[in-house]
Order: structure tokens, then sequence, then C-alpha cells
């Protein structure tokens, strides 16, 4: 015989089978006994429609749905387990990061949030590649809100809680007015921190990198004087805090930096201590403390040992 | 419908140079997306993500794989010394394969995707293309079967083998059988969506493309192959090797540790093929390099073994769990994709078109001189995206492993992303000026620089 | 355990189907006349066509084009194999 072309379309089915049979068919046959892994739970219909939405735009180029153990960014409190994917049809994996990952997103941010993101997400984020999707129209944006809310599973669900409950707090208390609304803020700051002084001292340096970092996380909802009237304004409510309202309040540099980095759960203020370091909160606090607020406690002297990269002159 | 002898090839070298140039309207649209990305102003189809899809698309099935199609079907011909079976048939499957890419590529502006990385199109345009594959594999198995010369060269080899695995992969991986999704269920979907991924450029553009190596490499050099019986070694060990690896684009997902085993062994193992091919070629044109530099065709098909080599050195390192947790998720990899799917198959496509075009025309290409322009700016052109791709990907990577946020490297990968806007504006020319080149050797009058193509006497070669 | 036990599986019957494609091939003589097989490429066709070799300058700027560029990229490549295994830690 021959090295004839049926041998070889015959040859060619004889190496492909077992391949098939143990890339596709093996592993199949273990997930026919995959157990849903301890967070799963069934999509609701307008979840399922956001899935689609989702699928039909091409989201996953940018966005991954597995977290690795050697993650930093959101989602990275829970390990991605092969059991969260059971209902996955098509797989949303994803190969590229260009957003961050979002198989834990569900409960990170309120409902308007994602509303402000999806119009334009550099309302919320000035730094984003993301595209806008206003072209979609208010039903579809709501089904994907519903969807991104469903990310996590029932980790996700008690999350999205969280986030209800908090909301309908902030809510009474902005609508109690500007004494009550600063007096309830300030409440929920741990007493240690709302005594806190900003321990560094002002600089025009410290405040020009306050003003950079301002002008890649805050600017979209508090807007360029800080009177909370940024793009993102007209989608949230309760609307973003207009700062000038903190004068003769009893701001300190403490309760600035405990807001920064824990974010206000409810409203669609995020947390900030994955994406800034220490010194930049301290630095767009004292920006925003000297700029819009008009009051800065920096540089107290109930300091400890000076650290070591301020100027040695400021010390009287 | 007008038949004439080779007319098929022709054809798909002709739609080949129209998807391209699409495709890198598409890319330069999607990377401009990334650096202003309120440009398009909300344009449904103008999207990022839209588009994305349509230009992987675009260049894999359209740009390359008309090319090599078209190259494979004139090469299988020739290298069994019989005519095209059918060239009517030919002709009808170049059309379906022509309407299905542009009813996939439309569904995907519209928003209509099946959302798993190049198995997007929806329905119907998956069965025309399997329709394609299936008319163009028995136009290539009836032609082999009439064979004049009774031992296969191993260009048809590559050429059948590939048109089958392709076939199933593109079969099983599109799940046809579930028309409305395109998918199976859970991680077995990522593995088996990996698995067609994979296959599409294993077995798809890497064999043709290795076809048309083996055919054009001979030919330029005037000289028989350096073995045959290495390229046979060679060539069963990719259909082994490469079928099985493709969860190596997942290996940081929660997938069964044996795949893992076998994906990270078996793309190590993948140096054994691309080692023959490439150490059997080399020896083939060694001592010739200078018939290569003169000859447009042989000039694309040599840079193409160039990008070869370094796209299958970097695959196995970046299937390293080591490696991968620095390279993978970042623009590491679309410098890899890139380097693979347009320096490597891309590239040799366009030297088999610019070398068989003027063969099946009978008359010069209209303008080598163009050709080589277009030449120099692709080659150009990737060198810099794999250098601005590659070291953006570095520093998303480190900065991930270090602690940084998505949200912070974009600020860092800024620049990259602006070079490579720049940089793509090179490949925009280079496959206008082909466009224009092709379509006025095809129709255009004959030749304006004179080259005795036909006439001159053929000399020896001298060593 | 189970999984290495189908990886196992899968490496045996790729090694038996090449195998026996080997056996086969070997004894259907198809690697007998390879000799003849490496010309199939050319044909009488090239007999008519002239062989036309690059300047020195063209030859030279072309190689070292091609050759810088692998050496780039390997380079590039190295670097990275060599941070990733040193980075590891994360
Ligand atoms: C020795 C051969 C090769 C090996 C071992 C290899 C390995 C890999 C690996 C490990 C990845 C995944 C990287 C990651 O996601 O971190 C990858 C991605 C990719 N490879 Fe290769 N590769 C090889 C050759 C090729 C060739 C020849 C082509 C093109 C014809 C190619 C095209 C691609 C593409 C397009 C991707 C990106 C897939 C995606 O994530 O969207 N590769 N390759
Ligand atoms: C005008 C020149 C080009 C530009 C500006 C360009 C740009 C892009 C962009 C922006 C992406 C998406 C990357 C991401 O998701 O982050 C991409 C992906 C891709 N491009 Fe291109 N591209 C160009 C030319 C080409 C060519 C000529 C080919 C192949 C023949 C090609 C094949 C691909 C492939 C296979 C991917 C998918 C990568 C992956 O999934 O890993 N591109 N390109």
């Amino acid at each position: 015989m021959k090295m004839t072309p049926l041998v070889l379309v015959l040859g060619g089915i004889i190496i492909i089978s077992p391949v098939l049979l143990m890339n596709v068919l093996r592993p199949w046959a273990i997930w026919q006994t995959e157990r849903p892994s301890d967070i799963f739970r069934a999509r609701t219909p307008l979840e399922e429609k956001g899935r689609e939405i989702y699928v039909n735009n091409g989201c996953t180029y940018c966005h991954t749905q597995y977290i690795r153990d050697f993650d930093w960014d959101i989602g990275a409190q829970r390990i991605s387990k092969s059991g969260d994917y059971i209902a996955e049809s098509p797989h949303l994996l994803g190969t590229e990061r260009t957003g961050p990952d979002l198989s834990q997103e569900g409960g990170e941010h309120p409902d308007d949030w994602h509303l402000a993101h999806f119009v334009n997400p550099r309302f919320v984020r000035p730094d984003s590649v993301m595209p806008s999707w206003e072209f979609l129209g208010q039903e579809n944006i709501l089904a994907l809100i519903a969807y991104k809310q469903s990310l996590g599973f029932k980790q996700a669900d008690g999350r999205v809680e969280r986030q209800k409950y908090w909301k309908s707090e902030a809510i009474k208390a902005f609508e109690a007015g500007p004494d009550k609304n600063v007096e309830w803020l300030h409440g929920h700051v741990p007493e240690p921190w709302t005594k806190l002084p900003n321990p560094y001292r002002t600089s025009v340096p410290g405040l020009d990198r306050g003003h950079r970092v301002y002008q890649s996380f805050c600017i979209g909802c508090h807007g360029p004087i800080g009177d909370g009237m940024g793009p993102a304004q007209p989608f949230l409510y309760p609307p973003p805090l207009n700062f000038t309202i903190l004068q003769n309040r009893g701001i300190t540099g403490g309760i600035l930096y405990y807001q920064i980095m824990n974010g206000i759960t409810g409203t669609a203020m995020p947390y900030f201590k994955k994406d800034l370091e220490s010194e930049k909160i301290w630095d767009v606090g004292n920006y925003i403390a000297v700029t819009f607020i008009g009051e800065t406690d920096a540089g107290q002297p109930t300091r400890g040992i000076d650290v070591s990269y301020e100027p040695v002159e400021d010390k009287k | 419908m007008k038949v004439e002898e080779n007319g098929t090839a022709k054809l798909f070298f002709l739609s080949s140079a129209f998807w391209f140039v699409l495709g890198t309207l598409e890319g330069i649209a999607d990377a401009t997306d990334m650096v202003v990305p309120d440009l398009f102003g909300g344009i449904s189809w103008l999207v990022f993500s839209r588009i994305r899809p349509m230009h992987t698309t675009t260049m894999i099935f359209g740009f390359v794989g008309s090319a090599l199609l078209g190259a494979s079907i004139y090469i299988i011909a020739a290298v069994l010394r019989t005519p095209l079976w059918s060239e009517r048939l030919g002709k009808v499957s170049l059309w379906i394969w022509n309407i299905s890419i542009a009813v996939g590529l439309i569904a995907l502006d519209l928003g209509y995707s099946q959302g798993r990385e190049y198995a997007e199109w929806i329905w119907p345009a998956d069965i025309g293309i399997l329709l394609a594959f299936a008319l163009i594999f028995y136009n290539c198995f009836q032609t082999a079967v009439k064979r004049n010369e009774k031992i296969m060269y191993v260009s048809s080899w590559y050429i059948l083998a590939g048109l089958v695995f392709t076939w199933i992969i593109y079969f099983f991986g599109n799940a046809v059988w579930n028309p409305e999704k395109g998918a199976i269920y859970g991680l077995p979907d990522g593995i088996l969506a990996w698995f067609y991924g994979h296959g599409i450029v294993g077995l798809f553009l890497t064999p043709l493309a290795v076809a048309v190596a083996y055919y054009i490499v001979p030919r330029v050099a005037r000289s028989p192959l350096y073995s045959h019986k290495l390229s046979l070694v060679g060539f069963w060990s990719i259909l082994i090797i490469y079928t099985h690896i493709g969860s190596h684009h997942i290996l940081q997902t929660p997938i069964p540790t044996y795949l893992k085993v076998i994906a990270i062994s078996g793309s190590i193992a993948m140096i054994i093929p691309v080692m023959t091919v490439l150490v059997n070629l080399w020896l083939t044109m060694r001592g010739r390099l200078g018939l290569f530099h003169q000859d447009i065709g042989g000039k694309f098909v040599m840079a193409g073994l160039v990008w070869y080599i370094i796209t299958c050195i970097q695959g196995p390192i970046q299937a390293l769990p080591v490696v991968q947790r620095m390279t993978h998720l970042n623009n590491w990899v679309i410098a890899h994709s890139h380097l693979g799917v347009f320096g490597f198959s891309g590239t040799i496509a366009l030297g088999g078109l610019y070398y068989i075009l003027p063969r099946i025309t009978g008359r010069p290409l209209y303008s080598t001189r163009l050709a080589d322009v277009q030449y120099w700016l692709l080659l150009l052109g990737m060198a810099g995206f794999f250098g601005v791709l590659t070291a953006g990907g570095l520093v998303q990577g480190n900065s991930w492993l270090n602690g940084e946020t998505v949200y912070r490297t974009l600020p860092m990968i800024h620049v990259y992303f602006v070079l490579r806007a720049s940089i793509g504006v090179l490949f925009v020319g280079a496959a206008f000026i082909g466009l224009y080149n092709i379509i006025r050797s095809i129709v255009g009058e004959p030749a304006t620089e004179s080259q005795e193509f036909e006439t001159e006497q053929a000399i020896g070669l001298t060593q | 355990m189970i999984y290495y036990a189908g990886w196992l599986y899968l490496v045996g019957i790729s090694l038996i189907v090449s195998i026996l494609a080997f056996i086969w091939g070997a004894r259907t003589g198809q690697f007998s006349d390879q000799d003849r097989a490496r010309f199939f490429a050319l044909g009488p066709d090239l007999l008519s066509q002239p062989v036309k070799i690059a300047s020195r300058r063209k030859q030279r700027l072309h190689n070292g084009a091609l050759l810088g560029i692998i050496m780039l990229c390997l380079s590039i490549l190295a670097t990275a194999l060599v941070l990733g295994i040193l980075r590891r830690a994360g």
C-alpha cells in the first residue's frame, strides 16, 4: 500500500480521535460529576439577558473572569474554583486584562455607579480606556448592571445587600441636610481616625502630587472645583459630596484618609486602598483640605519622630 | 462562471488582498480606541470590542486564510503534476468562503457574537465556512486521487491534513450542533474553545504556511529539498503534538492538572516539528541566499521563516507557568499573536502570493518595487509591533505581580498604545499598496518595469 | 493521580498510532524513493526563467536586517525568561 490520500485522511482521523477523546470527552466526563462550588447559584432571567449583552459586545476581550492565587486587584479575596463555572455557556474566561477581572465584581459598587460608568467610564474612572456604552440604551444597560451585580454569585448577593442597606442609610442622611449628613459621615469613621491629624506638612510638591491623584481618581464625581458637580453627578444618588460644606464641621486629615481608603459603601464613593498607597492618600486628602475646604491640620505637632525625607529647615 | 486555469487561486489572492486592507483598518480603529476611547463617540459599530473579533477573524480567515488557501490549491496541483480537479468547484467554494466571512463580520459589527475567541461568528457563517473547507478539501483530494505523480510531496500532505484537521476542529470548536450558543457548558467549554483556538493557528495556518514554504524555498533556491524524509518526520510530529496543547492558553484557570501537564510538555516538545522544518529549509537555501534577496516571493518567505523561529522560541517559553505569571493576560500575548499570525503565516502567505501570482497570470507583477516597499513596511512594522507590545506587556505583567491594580497600569502603558497605533499606520499603508499592486497585476496592462520574465534564457547557477 | 492516568493514556495512544504509521510507511516503501521526492517542488518551467542574484549591498542590508531582528527578539525573550524565573516569588 502506498501513502495514498485516503490513508492520509484515515491517519489524520486516527490521530485526532484520541486527542479529541482526551481533551474534550474526558474533561467533559469529569465535569459530569462536577459539583457547584459553595458560592454558586443560578442566574435570574434579567442577569442572563445581561450576560448575553456582555457576550455580544465582546466585554470578554478586556475583562477576564478568573482569579489566580497571586492576584492583588478586585476579587483577589477568592481564588476561582472549577465549580464556579458549571453554568457558563459560552465560557467567558478571557485572555486579556486591559480592564480588571470581573469574577467577583458583584456588589463592589452600587447600581448608580455602574450606570454612570456604562454611560461613560471616564465619568467615574478618568484614566479608563473602556468604551462608552450609552448607545445600548437604558434597558440593556440595566440588564448589564444586573449581570455585573451577580458576578460572584452568593458572595456577590451578600455584598449587593450590604450596598442596598447602606445606600438607604446614606440617602436618609443626605436628605436630612448638610449638617446631619456630615455628622452621619463622620460618625461612621472609627474614633482613633477622627482624631488623627495629617502627620505630613503641607508642601507645594505634596499638593501637586495630590492634585495629580485627584485628577486620576476623584475629578469625575467631585468635579474640578470640588463642588461635587463632576460629569458623573447627574447619575448618582446620593450625589458626590460638595467639599466646601465640610468647612467648619470638624474635618480632620484622619477622617479624609479613612474615607478615601475605605470608601463609603452604599454610595458611589469607592474604596481606593487597592489603587493608592498611604502617601498618595495623605497627599490627595491634603490637596482637598487645602484647595476645597480651606482648612488643614497638616503637620500638627502630635507627631512622632520625623520621617527622614521631610525638609529639615522646617523644624523650628 | 468563467473557468480558466488557476482562476480559483487567483481570486483567492485577490480576496486576501482585500481582506488585508479591511483587517488593518479594523486594527488601527481598535488601536486608536485604546488611545482616545471617546474619539468615535459612542458609534456602536466602531466600538473597540465589536471591532476586535472582526479584526482577528478578518486577519486569520480573510487575509492569511484566503492567501494560504489560494496558494495551496495552486501548489497541490503543481507538485502532483495534475491540474486542479475542478476550477468550477473551486470558484464555488471561493464564493461561499468569502460570503461566509462577510456574513460573520457584519453580524459581529451589529452585535451578534458567540463570544469565544476566533469562534465568534454566528452559526450560518460557521456552516458556510465548513462547507467551503469541505469543498476545497474535496477538490484537492480528487486532484490527489487523479495525480500523475505517485509519491506525494510533503506540501500536499500538509495541505490535505491541514484541511481535514481544520474541518474537524472547526466543527467541534464551534459546537455547531448548538446553533444558538455555539458552546458547551462550564470549564470544559473553555478547554474546547482553546482546543479550537489553538487548532486554528496550529492546524490551519501553520501546516498551510509550512506547505507553501516547502514549495517556494526549493524553487527559489533552484535546488531540491535537503531531505524529504526529515520533512515527513516534522509532518507527523506536528500532527501528534500540536493537536492537544490548546490548554496552554488557560493554564492559570482551575482546569484539571493533567491537561496542564500535557499542554506544557507538549508546548516544549513543539521544538521538534518546528526545528525539522527550519533545519530542512535552511539547509536547502544555504549558500543561495542571494537568490532569495532578489526574488520578491522568496524574500517574503524567508522573512516569514525568521518570524517562525522567533514565534516558536517564544511559544515554549511562555508556556512555562513561571513565565506566564508575568506574561499571561497582557500585551505580551498580543505581541506573540501578531508575530505568529502575521509575522509567520501572514508573511509566508504573502510570499506565496507574490511568487505564484505572476505564474498564474503569465506576466510579471505590476510592480516589484511596490511589493518591495510593502515588504519593508511590513518588516519594520512587525519588528516595531513586537518590541512595543512585548515591552508594554512586561510593564503590565510586572506591575500586577508587584501589587499594582489594572487601573493604575493603564497610564503606564499609554505610551505603548500610542506607539502601537502609529506603527499600525505602516501596516495600513502596506495593505493598500498590496491591494493596488495585486489588482493591477491581475487586470492591468502588461508590466511597466521591464522584467524579462518569460523571454530571457535560463542561466546556470553560479555559486 | 487519576488525572495523570489520563495523560499517560494519551501519550500511549499517540505513540502507538505514530509507531504504527511509521511501520506501515516503512513496509509500503513510502520512504524508499525519498531522493526523487526531494525534487518535486521544482519543475521544467523553472528552466525558462532567469536566475537573478541580488547585489552584494542588497544582500548585506537584508541579511543584516533579519539578523538584527532575530537578535533583538531573542534577547527580549531571554530577558523575559530570566525575569520570569527570578520573579517567581511574586
Ligand atoms: C512552538 C510553537 C508555539 C507555542 C509553544 C505557542 C505557545 C503559545 C502559548 C503558551 C500561548 C498562550 C499565551 C498566554 O496566553 O499566556 C500562545 C498564544 C497564541 N499563539 Fe502561540 N505558540 C506557538 C506558535 C504559534 C504560531 C505558529 C502561531 C500563529 C500561527 C501562534 C499564535 C498564537 C496566538 C494568536 C495566540 C493568542 C491567543 C489568545 O490568547 O488570544 N502561536 N501561544
Ligand atoms: C494595522 C495594523 C494592526 C493593528 C493596529 C492591530 C491592532 C490590534 C489590536 C488593538 C488588537 C487587540 C489587542 C487587545 O485586545 O488588547 C489586535 C489583536 C490581534 N491582531 Fe492585530 N493589529 C494589526 C495588524 C494585524 C495583522 C496584520 C494581523 C494578522 C495577520 C493581526 C492579528 C491579530 C490577532 C490574531 C489578534 C488577537 C490577539 C489575541 O487574541 O491574543 N493584527 N490587533
